[in-house]
């Protein structure tokens, strides 16, 4: 006669005894079980079964070629200088000549001549340069082919080799992300960077008019 | 690791974007088919397949040992826990079909296969796909990798940066939790294997 115990450590085990990644005494313990036990042979059975009928699924055909061309290639590669760089660049331009012009509306309604261009907003632009530039590959495992361990996907304390406790299983995301924070930085820095260089265009365009009205 | 393969990998350490395609014809399948079970609709899955090959070629320089497809698996399976998180988070976005709604599509019927047993196959398939669905990601994971993708429990480990301990937790609560699933539908399993002669 087993104890309900017994039988629970065993079932526990069955799916590893079945992918032969139960240690030689655990199966032969295993085994000895088995070959009184019925309802545990059954569950055996039914766990092969089901394991068999995954393998069985059919297979699954990528829908289309995921081959990264040059441009998604080299976009998104931190060291092919920044992210993305002409299509930043073109954004950056387009943001910049937007703010020159609806600077130089302004200027020009009000006569003013603006004095612009300070080494404050030179260093700001730098700055956001080195923000910018900062990596954003997070999704990736770490170097040398060795992940780090995520922090929901980790081993938990009531999980173990032998034992396996119940505990809620839910989605657990580890701890790397794909950098969507990241991206949101990116596209603040990006907006600054454009501010930025509206900046300084507006005060070349300034002293351009100061010198021209005098 | 097969000499082709080590070869294409460290070209494409090198930068070589040929090389990494090859690579990426290579397992595209596999990572799709990944994606797909883990986010339950098409157009996410290859979203997060795409994302998943633009991040290893990232990182790729950084790539020295081990199991390609694991590592891989290791970076679709982060695009896949990213994308569930954003659902959670997003709960006014309308979700995926219903599981096992839009799973992957039967395979082409074989001309020496009974129509009767062809369709028994085909139910048994799409209700493991529901199954699979219903599962918590993490047990999905462990239980794709392992039975679908064939992958050994160290690759397992790898690819989801668990313990050998986990894994095999997972792979064998994931599997219970599916026999349950399969067993409460009734006829998916041979009669021998029902519940009414159950031990204690």
């Amino acid at each position: 006669m087993f104890s309900f115990n017994a039988h629970g450590r065993i079932r526990d085990q069955l799916s590893a005894y079945i992918d032969g990644e139960l240690e030689a005494a655990a199966a032969g313990r295993l085994e000895a079980h088995l070959a009184g036990c019925e309802g545990c042979r059954l569950e055996l059975e039914q766990l092969r079964a089901t394991a068999a009928s995954l393998r069985d699924l059919p297979e699954v055909q990528a829908p289309r070629s995921f081959a990264l061309s040059p441009e998604r290639a080299a976009g998104r590669r931190p060291r092919a200088g920044a992210t993305a760089p002409l299509a930043l660049g073109m954004r950056l331009a387009a943001a910049g000549v937007a703010v020159a012009l609806a600077a130089v509306l302004v200027v020009d309604l009000g006569g003013l001549a603006g004095d612009g261009g300070s080494g404050t907003t030179r260093e700001t632009a730098s700055d956001q340069e080195r923000q910018f530039t900062a990596p954003t590959d997070a999704a990736a495992p770490d170097a040398e082919g060795a992940p780090t361990p995520a922090t929901g996907g980790a081993p938990t304390a009531a999980e173990s080799d032998t034992g396996m406790p119940e505990q809620p299983d839910e989605v657990q995301p580890p701890a790397e992300s794909t950098g969507d924070g990241g991206i949101d930085a990116l596209a603040a820095a990006e907006i600054a960077l454009g501010v930025t260089f509206g900046l300084l265009v507006l005060g070349g365009l300034g002293l351009a008019i100061a010198g021209r009205k005098t | 690791m097969h000499t082709d393969e080590a070869s294409l990998i460290e070209r494409s350490r090198r930068g070589d974007l040929d090389a990494f395609n090859a690579l990426v014809l290579a397992y595209q399948g596999p990572v799709y088919s990944v994606c797909l079970r883990m986010l339950g609709s098409p157009q996410p899955a290859e979203d997060a397949t795409q994302e998943t090959f633009i991040a290893a070629f990232r990182a790729v320089s950084r790539f020295r040992r081990g199991s390609l497809r694991a590592w891989l698996f290791r970076i679709a399976a982060n695009v896949c826990y990213d994308e569930l998180r954003r659902r959670r988070s997003r709960p006014q976005v309308p979700l995926d079909a219903p599981a096992g709604e839009q799973r992957p599509a039967a395979e082409p019927a074989s001309p020496d296969e009974p129509p009767e047993e062809r369709a028994e196959r085909q139910e048994l398939a799409r209700c493991l796909e529901q199954g699979l669905a219903s599962l918590p990601a993490d047990q999905r994971l462990a239980v794709i990798l392992r039975d679908v993708q064939g992958l050994a429990y160290e690759e397992v480990a790898e690819a989801t940066g668990a313990s050998l301990g986990t894994v095999k937790s997972r792979i064998s609560r994931g599997r219970a939790a599916l026999r349950d699933f399969l067993l409460a539908r009734g006829e998916l399993l041979p009669s021998r294997f029902r519940p009414s002669s159950e031990g204690p």
